[in-house]
């Protein structure tokens, strides 16, 4: 090798160097804060609630709880069910049954005992047509069922708004359950502040839980190794990094199993993008870059205590599958409003959450996958400190096991979970796991996502389904 | 990865490290913590039955608490863990003797007021929200107020927290004094201070006095509203009672006023329904060429409760106004009514597509529900209550 490739070489692998650090130093930065505020924040909640600073109003918002299903037999009658069972006065559920193959639409009918009638919907907001609607009223509630041609995720949620009756619209999963309190606590950040926009709810893995008349009646983390472990990865985002992108009304994403959102405003913006997987997500940047453009003064809060249960994909490759398609979202969602990139009419939105999830989460797999390269190069010129090296990875890996080991037990300072030493105790053991083969088979697999990005069709992923323990 | 030694970035991953790892011992730390806070409530809170319920037998003998009591309770109910114990206590025995009770409170008058300035002093909104919330508790306790405390509620309305100053309207609502209410929305407004509409609403309708007095004051203190407050005021007026007729018909005729209070209006009379505001409803529910789609939608919804055939004929026309809503109301308010299908038979086999469909949907729900009484009545009963139209439920 000539001394000038030589030098260029060196040159730059110290420029990768600096880049990794300042990566590695950001990254441990943001776990860090996501892990100090998110437990800080649960603790003065507690607090809160301790002494009694809590709105105990009885005058509800009236919603609409919106949930598109595609061949979900097995748990929708139960996430109905669990809905029904509300304590809320003011609200409709509107089931989407998006051209399902199997008897979901069926197992409704006979559940409920609902009858046809011929509902006008008014397609505001782009979506298939209708196929037929049944309604019935239980305990007040009233429940409708449209059953429409396959359109996707986001073409069922469409029709659900445009079917709503209600201001304010919640989607959430049919494989799904929600608390008997989740939808007066995800409510309540309207009466706290007249601009808020949306609400995104707190999602837990359902897998280890029982829940009966709308409560938990026992709760212990997932038997299922890999749903444990997805536990710990949800209590990172759901304890931790969620709690501090509320601080600055950053929140990117509002989960698509349990978010609140004010209809008139979501159908001013567009709707959900049918075009893309990741809805969920699109739909709240869309909403940040709508009322900042039209100048409208806005909120979207993070509601941690209003709990919604949800399924964990316990076998690999449903959770691949899974993953693969929230990075397909994730990439579409940032190429689609990539006008916000280091943008500063966004403020705080644009330079921290963008940028986050465009670093950390979009191109992380290729950032990975190049620094193992440039370690590998190091090594082959003998520039590589081994020892070193493998020190830092091992106290980087210990960092990350730490810090999710601090989401996991700021669920101490949550109302409604307790700790048991045998949940403790395993995921102690399991949190490096976690962060070093979980992490690895994610990363590949995010990796692999865009790379076959071609060759996937716009689906909703069939994943296995288990029934949610509700009684 | 020479240079990465030379930066020395792994101190700031061991700082982080630190912190993470002192945040999981304090949780830690609090589980074991909470346990022996239980247990130390526990015997504090069986103390303070101890001592109240002596104090209460030295109440009804010397009509008062003893003064070592009162010096001793207000020392320890400036920590506001010892305030939630000893209200705890007092919640318990309210249950067992609210006379004796009572009577012990009225004497803690002096206490509670010297500590009011104690928990104002800390700058810590949650222990103030806190205390706010005791007396809240305290007004209970004693069926009155004084105006000292009522003085400290008023104060804490100016709060920029939400906590405390819900908490504070909560405790001006349960002093049963309209005076001390009006006088907090009073405050509200000349500060300028956002408090939610319905957080005042539902505040207003958890009075613990006289509501026919409250309205009163209300209604005098009424033209002093900003929009937003009248707005709230009208609302409770709507969830009160039926006896707000005269002054809402003023505001329901009035063509100047504001139009979220004649909407108020509008939605009143559909709740309370009165001969002298037909008129003005069917006026209202015809003017779709002249007037915002607001006002024909409201009124039409509104004109259910006022059964005739002008009200008939007037939703029949409404049912082919080009706006979603007016047509959606009217049909909803058509089939609330009781109209028959010989009547409507002009529209369902008319050429306005959209007519025929909104009013088509509305007998289909009247048919399911006659229907599922049937069937309920065939099983033997059930509760009937459970296929209640969800259209009564709606607020509008």
């Amino acid at each position: 090798m000539t001394s000038l490739s030589l030098r260029i070489l060196t040159i730059f692998l110290e420029i990768a160097t600096v880049f990794f650090a300042a990566y590695l130093v950001g990254y441990s930065t943001f776990l860090f804060l996501s892990a100090v505020v998110g437990s800080t924040e649960l603790y003065r909640k507690k607090r809160q609630y301790r002494m009694m600073n809590a709105i105990r109003n009885e005058h509800f918002i009236p919603i609409s709880i919106i949930v598109p299903a595609y061949n979900e037999e097995v748990t929708v009658a139960d996430t109905v069910r669990s809905l029904l069972a509300l304590e809320y006065s003011v609200y409709e559920i509107v089931v989407v049954d998006d051209g399902s193959r199997d008897k979901t639409a069926q197992v409704l009918i006979d559940a409920f005992h609902m009858q046809p009638v011929r509902m006008p919907i008014r397609r505001v907001l782009p979506c298939e047509e209708a196929e037929s609607v049944y309604t019935a009223v239980h305990g007040g509630v009233h429940l409708t069922l449209i059953s429409k041609k396959n359109g996707g995720k986001a073409d069922a949620l469409n029709m659900g708004i445009n079917a709503a009756r209600y201001p304010w619209f919640i989607c959430m999963d049919a494989d799904s359950a929600l608390q008997n309190d989740s939808l007066r606590k995800i409510a309540l950040p309207l009466l706290e502040d007249e601009n808020v926009i949306a609400v995104g709810g707190s999602v837990r893995p359902a897998n280890g839980a029982i829940l009966a008349n709308g409560r938990v009646v026992s709760y212990k983390l997932p038997k299922n190794i890999l749903a444990c472990m997805q536990t710990l990865e949800y209590d990172r985002s759901f304890l931790a990094s969620r709690i501090l992108l509320d601080k600055f009304n950053g929140s990117l994403i509002i989960s698509g199993a349990f978010g609140l959102f004010k209809k008139q405003l979501v159908i001013e913006a567009g709707g959900y993008d049918r075009s893309t997987m990741g809805e969920d997500m699109e739909l709240v940047v869309k909403l940040h870059e709508y009322c900042t453009a039209n100048g409208i003064p806005y909120l979207i809060r993070y509601a941690t205590d209003a709990i919604c249960w949800s399924q964990a994909p316990e076998r690999l490759k449903d959770l691949i599958k899974q993953r693969r398609r929230w990075q397909l979202g994730l990439f579409q969602c940032m190429w689609l409003h990539r006008g916000m990139a280091l943008n500063y009419k966004f403020g705080p939105v644009s330079l921290i959450s963008y940028t986050y999830f465009l670093l950390y989460e979009l191109f992380s797999p290729f950032i990975e996958l190049f620094g193992l390269l440039t370690i590998l190069l190091s090594a082959l010129m003998g520039m590589l400190n081994i020892p070193y090296a493998v020190t830092f990875l091992l106290i980087y890996t210990f960092f990350s096991a730490v810090t999710s080991l601090t989401a996991f037990f700021a669920r101490i300072q949550t109302l409604d979970l307790s700790l048991r030493l045998s949940d403790a105790l395993r995921a102690i053991l399991l949190c490096l796991f976690e962060v070093t083969f979980l992490r690895s088979v994610l990363v590949f697999t995010r990796f692999t996502a865009l790379v076959l990005y071609n060759r996937s069709k716009r689906s909703w992923g069939r994943i296995e389904r288990r029934k949610i323990e509700v009684r | 990865m020479a240079r990465g030694e030379r930066m020395k970035i792994e101190y700031i991953v061991y700082l982080y490290l630190a912190v993470c790892l002192s945040m999981i011992f304090f949780n830690i730390a609090t589980v074991f913590g909470l346990r022996l806070q239980e247990a130390l409530e526990a015997r504090l809170r069986r103390r303070f039955l101890h001592e109240i319920r002596r104090e209460i037998e030295q109440t009804r003998r010397r009509g008062e608490s003893s003064r070592p009591h009162r010096q001793t309770l207000f020392r320890r109910l400036r920590h506001s863990e010892m305030l939630l114990i000893y209200m705890d206590a007092a919640k318990t025995l309210w249950e067992e003797d609210a006379t004796g009770l009572r009577l012990y409170m009225r004497s803690l008058s002096e206490v509670f007021s010297r500590l009011d300035p104690c928990y104002e002093r800390r700058n810590d909104p949650i222990r103030r929200s806190f205390f706010l919330y005791t007396l809240t508790e305290y007004s209970t306790f004693c069926g009155t107020t004084y105006p000292r405390l009522a003085e400290a509620m008023l104060r804490a309305v100016r709060s920029p927290n939400i906590y405390c100053r819900e908490n504070a309207l909560a405790a001006l609502c349960a002093t049963g004094m309209p005076q001390y209410v009006v006088e907090g929305l009073q405050i509200l407004d000349s500060e300028r201070i956002r408090h939610s509409g319905k957080l005042i609403t539902d505040g207003l309708l958890r009075f613990a006095g006289d509501r026919a007095a409250l309205s009163d004051c209300l209604w005098a203190a009424y033209d002093g509203f900003s929009l937003r407050m009248k707005e709230a005021v009208l609302n409770f007026m709507r969830f009160d009672s039926g006896r707000h007729g005269e002054r809402l018909l003023s505001i329901l005729c009035d063509e100047g006023e504001n139009p979220e209070l004649r909407y108020s209006a509008i939605r009143y009379f559909g709740r309370y329904p009165d001969p002298r505001a037909r008129p003005v409803l069917l006026r209202l529910a015809a003017a779709s060429d002249t007037l915002p789609w607001e006002y024909v939608s409201i009124a039409s919804g509104a004109l259910a409760a006022y059964p005739g055939d002008e009200t008939v004929r007037v939703l029949k026309k409404n049912l082919r106004v080009a706006n979603w809503y007016v047509r959606s109301n009217a049909a909803e308010s058509l089939e609330r009514l009781g109209v028959e299908y010989g009547e409507l038979i002009d529209i369902l086999n008319g050429n306005d597509r959209f007519a025929r469909e909104i009013l088509a949907y509305q007998l289909d729900l009247r048919r399911n529900r006659i229907n599922s009484r049937a069937s309920l009545r065939a099983h033997g009963g059930g509760q009937a209550a459970g296929q209640n139209d969800t259209l009564a439920n709606r607020t509008g």
